[in-house]
């Protein structure tokens, strides 16, 4: 026997079980070990898909119109074939986005338009209603049922009760409290529910156990099974004809439109938005739910014909509401187990979308309508209050109460006398209205908000005028022949034949020219507008979210300032200290520290929490009124983003490249002329040496001409010319010698002998080989050198080189007559100076370093041609530098010059 | 997903909706009832579990798995603020219990 207290209780602890199982979905997630974390999960959650309409009503709906029902769960399938590329694109712009629902998301596609996001949720609160009441309608009919077991009889309608002896009153504000409890524990900064998600999935594995067994023993108990009851049911003409395609009101037509419908539904449904996309743990689950949603749908969906057709069989004269059969055949067949069962499968599918609808709905009232219109409205009084957190929470729970309530008034008023599907469709083609705005702004750039607003209001309009108030006006609430003949007698603006298209079923009808004006308007008030910065920017983000590594691209468009304590308080008023601090502490960790100074980053970050709490609109209006800065120009986020950035980052890669050639091209060229300068050196250097060369040899080759062509040649000449012939060689010698000295040094193959040296008698031994030059150009020479020997450490040969270098120059430049030459030793600190001075033309200053380089010979007109190699002085400063010294020359024109060589002394033992 | 998968995908969207409309459905439309189930029923319904089979064999078979997302940064244990910044004082005693 079931009595209502058994009913009662069974639902209070079914509710019960279902309140534990969300805490616990909420306390693992608060320790980070999620239970919804996987596809399975995920997948059920989709399932709240399935309520009441397909618990009771599908089967309703079969039994007077046959597969009629099928396309609402066929459009869900056709979109899981599409998920991986509209879900999964969809989720991975909320999770970048911080979006909480799906008025946030049209608001945040489109320049987060704070009028966009009140538009969408009013559509949203206005259609939902039908769909909220039919689920209170299922619960309370199904109640009023079961309670008459074993009778099997309708109970009387319930507008004949006043609202206290209305048993769905009760279960509204059953439902109310449970709501509030469930959803609006505490305000999150992501707006998720773990533990309704883990609540709802376990929901749709006890409603999908239920039907099924239902199904199951209808079918294979009660008939024979399905060919039995076929059998049994093709006999009769009028339940035969339900197995044919011309009982679908609307025909082939209306079947697509009601596939479309359901297909656009599925996502754009608030709740449905809020498991499919909000809730996602794991875009990876996405996959899974591909194939194991539509076959829990499929299912599910099993047993509605032979329910429908054995409801039809066992109850021939229409006792029964068709609705209901799924209750009232167990109860028929004296099965009270299993009509409990049934009832509570109901109430699971029914109350898991009121629970979730409204939680999520009152989110959007609240952070889309609710704190705009008081942000607006009233700031100061917003601003006095340090911790708007409460107050959230207050509106929320408000909003839950007031939706429900409203589900119930239009269940009482409007509703009553629908089918459960017919009031469902009204929501669904409300919903519809949301897919050209989004669909089409995943994939058009260029969608623009006044285009979003134009479609959006156009479609929502057209949906009110031809679903919403003739079902009003059907229900007695506005005169019912506007319907007939249109209002004041406007033929074309009747609602179910706009324009005088009357062949469509009222939905189709309703699809056709929702959907025409809302696409039309979208994409027409795109084009015809030009987007502002901001909806550039969210557009392309939105758009090219899959191909975008950079994700904070968005922070770009805050470049002003403000204090960190500022944002801080901000949030703290919005989420409370506790999360708010919390937050920050997590972006310190994050970016290693935060600047007192917000940059942009931590301006961009305060946004999107506080997006959370919100929404985008809002949260974006609270921001701009503390941050000092002004929005990007249109040019500057044009350089930032959009495709003109590959452009210009091409252009800009392009220019530096240039620049780098240019720079190695400069290189080259400084390198070029080095050479040429070398070369020409070479070249002068050949040509000196080898002047050099055939001089001496000149000579050579003359005086020996000479004495082999005239034998007679006196004896006293003839050695004189062999002397010279002698001289000639040894000067070709030393040319040799110094070439190959110079190469050798260059190329570091010498070998040095480093030794003790006494450098005096070593300045000595030089003068003494060199004394012949001085007498022949009967030079005077000063010797300075002290009288002790002085001890180095040194290459004996190479030094004398030096030094014989040196005075040999000197001879060389000195004037013919009164040539004097002095030769210094002395120290000069810890190093010991050779100074070697002459009464020669003397050295410009310019020419000072240069005589030192290779080749290069004083050209000076008084100095006459060039004496020498070129490469004594160059070979003596490599010697000296290798000794740790250094060579050096003082002179002005016509004041002589002194050579001077600086050699490191030994240090005295 | 690899490029193939995808093109599965799209071919079986394809197929899926024709086969469900007019004027396939047009074929199916007779009294005869084989194996004791209308043909109407018996072919939207095995159409039906057709495509969840193939969503099975191309999904499952796609053997290129997406990267996870990486896992949210783990909850280290909150690290006092600088007590520079005004308001929270009491939030930071609060929230290390």
């Amino acid at each position: 026997m079931l009595g209502d207290g058994i009913i009662i209780a069974s639902a209070l602890a079914y509710m019960g079980v279902l309140f534990g199982i969300a805490y616990y979905g909420d306390h693992r997630a608060d320790i980070g070990r999620s239970i919804i974390a996987n596809p399975y999960i995920y997948t059920l959650s989709l399932a709240i898909y399935c309520t009441a309409w397909t618990f009771y009503g599908s089967v309703g709906l079969a039994a007077s119109s046959g597969v009629d029902f099928l396309p609402v769960y066929f459009g869900p399938t056709l979109m899981a074939v599409l998920f991986w590329f509209v879900l999964r694109r969809i989720v991975r712009i909320t999770k970048i986005h911080r979006i909480t629902s799906i008025a946030d998301f049209v608001a945040s596609r489109y320049g987060k338009s704070g009028l966009l996001a009140g538009l969408v949720t009013i559509i949203v609160v206005l259609g939902i209603l039908p769909y909220i009441s039919i689920q209170l309608k299922a619960i309370a009919t199904s109640f009023s049922l079961l309670r008459q077991y074993p009778e099997v009889s309708m109970a009387a309608v319930s507008t004949q009760h006043s609202f206290w002896a209305d048993t769905t009153f009760y279960v509204a504000l059953v439902l109310i409290v449970f709501a509030i409890l469930f959803g609006t524990r505490h305000i999150d900064t992501t707006e998720r529910h773990e533990g309704m998600v883990a609540a709802v999935a376990f929901e749709s594995l006890f409603k999908l156990v239920a039907f099924v067994a239902v199904g199951a023993i209808v079918t294979f108990g009660v008939f024979g099974g399905p060919s039995d009851l076929f059998r049994q049911a093709a006999e009769k003409p009028e339940l035969a004809a339900l197995m044919r395609f011309q009982v679908v009101p609307g025909g082939y037509g209306g079947w697509l439109s009601l596939t479309f419908l359901s297909m656009m539904a599925f996502i754009f449904l608030p709740r449905q938005f809020q498991v499919l996309v909000v809730e996602n743990v794991n875009e990876a689950h996405i996959r899974k739910a591909i194939w194991l949603f539509p076959l829990y749908l499929f299912l599910i969906n099993l047993f509605v014909l032979p329910i429908a057709l054995g409801g039809r069989l066992t109850f021939p004269n229409g006792e029964v509401d068709a609705d209901m059969f799924v209750l009232a055949l167990p109860m028929a067949e004296h099965k009270p187990d299993l009509a409990l069962l049934a009832f509570l499968g109901g109430l699971s599918a029914a109350t898991s979308m009121i629970l979730f609808e409204t939680v999520t709905l009152s989110t959007m009232v609240c952070n889309d309508l609710v704190m705009p219109i008081l942000l607006r409205a009233n700031p100061a009084w917003l601003a006095q209050r340090a911790d708007l957190s409460g107050l959230l929470l207050i509106i929320r729970r408000a909003g839950i109460a007031i939706l429900i309530l409203l589900g119930y008034l239009y269940f009482r008023f409007i509703g009553e006398s629908y089918a459960l599907v017919t009031s469902g469709l009204v929501s669904f083609a409300a919903a519809a209205q949301f897919a050209p705005p989004i669909l089409i702004g995943l994939f058009w750039k260029r969608a623009n908000r006044r285009g979003a607003l134009i479609g959006l209001s156009g479609g929502f309009v057209i949906w009110a005028y031809t679903l919403l108030l003739p079902a009003m006006a059907r229900s007695g609430w506005l005169d019912a022949s506007f319907i007939e003949q249109g209002p004041y007698g406007l033929e074309l603006l009747k609602p179910y034949a706009l324009l005088g298209i009357n062949h469509l079923d009222p939905y189709m009808h309703a699809v056709f020219w929702s959907m025409l004006v809302n696409i039309g308007g979208l994409v027409f008030g795109s084009m015809l507008s030009r987007p502002d910065p901001i909806e550039q920017v969210q557009g392309s983000q939105f758009v090219n979210v899959l191909e975008q590594d950079r994700h904070d691209g968005d922070s770009l468009l805050w470049r002003g300032v403000a204090e960190t304590t500022d944002l801080y308080d901000l949030l703290a008023r919005f989420l409370g200290p506790q999360r708010a601090s919390e937050a920050f502490d997590q972006y310190a960790r994050e970016h290693d520290g935060y600047p007192l100074e917000a940059d942009s980053r931590l301006i961009h970050y305060t946004e999107r929490l506080l997006a959370g709490a919100i929404g985008a609109a809002s949260a974006r209006v609270m921001i701009s009124s503390i941050v000092m800065g002004e929005v990007l120009s249109i040019e500057e986020v044009m350089t930032i983003l959009d495709e003109s950035t590959q452009v210009i980052e091409y252009s800009r890669r392009l220019e530096q490249k240039s620049r780098e050639l240019e720079a190695a091209s400069a290189e080259l060229r400084e390198a070029n002329n080095q050479m040429q300068k070398l070369d020409q050196l070479k070249d002068e250097f050949i040509s000196t040496v080898t002047h050099e060369l055939r001089t001496p040899l000149t000579s050579i080759r003359a005086f020996s001409e000479i004495l082999l062509s005239n034998p007679e040649v006196a004896v006293e000449q003839r050695s004189q010319f062999l002397g010279i012939v002698v001289k000639e060689s040894e000067r070709l010698t030393r040319l040799i010698n110094q070439v190959l000295d110079m190469a050798k040094i260059d190329s570091g193959r010498i070998d040095w002998h480093i030794e003790d040296i006494d450098l005096r008698a070593l300045v000595e031994d030089a003068i003494n080989s060199t004394s012949q030059l001085f007498r022949d150009k009967a030079v005077t020479l000063n010797e300075e050198l002290g009288d002790k020997p002085v001890i180095i450490a040194g290459d004996r040969d190479r030094l004398i080189q030096v030094i014989i270098n040196l005075l040999s120059n000197a001879v060389k430049f000195c004037p013919d007559q009164d040539g004097k030459i002095t030769i210094q030793l002395f120290p000069v600190e810890s190093r010991w100076r050779v100074v070697v001075i002459d009464n020669g033309p003397g050295i410009a200053a310019d020419q000072h370093q240069l005589i030192f380089e290779k080749f290069h010979q004083v050209t000076d007109s008084h100095a006459g041609k060039p004496k020498g190699t070129g490469l004594g002085l160059p070979i003596s400063q490599k010697i000296v530098e290798h000794h740790g010294g250094s060579i050096w020359v003082e002179s002005e024109p016509g004041q002589g010059s002194s050579f001077i060589v600086d050699l490191p002394g030994k240090p005295a033992p | 997903m690899r490029q193939q998968s995808k093109e599965y995908i799209v071919i079986l969207f394809i197929v899926s909706v024709m086969a469900l409309n007019y004027p396939f459905l047009d074929l199916f439309d007779t009294a005869w009832m084989p194996l004791g189930i209308p043909l109407l029923y018996f072919y939207l319904y095995l159409f039906w579990f057709v495509i969840i089979v193939l969503l099975i064999a191309v999904i499952e078979h796609s053997e290129v798995r997406e990267p996870e997302q990486r896992p949210p940064p783990p909850t280290a244990p909150p690290r006092p603020r600088p007590a520079d910044r005004a308001g929270a004082g009491d939030a930071d005693s609060e929230r290390r219990i």
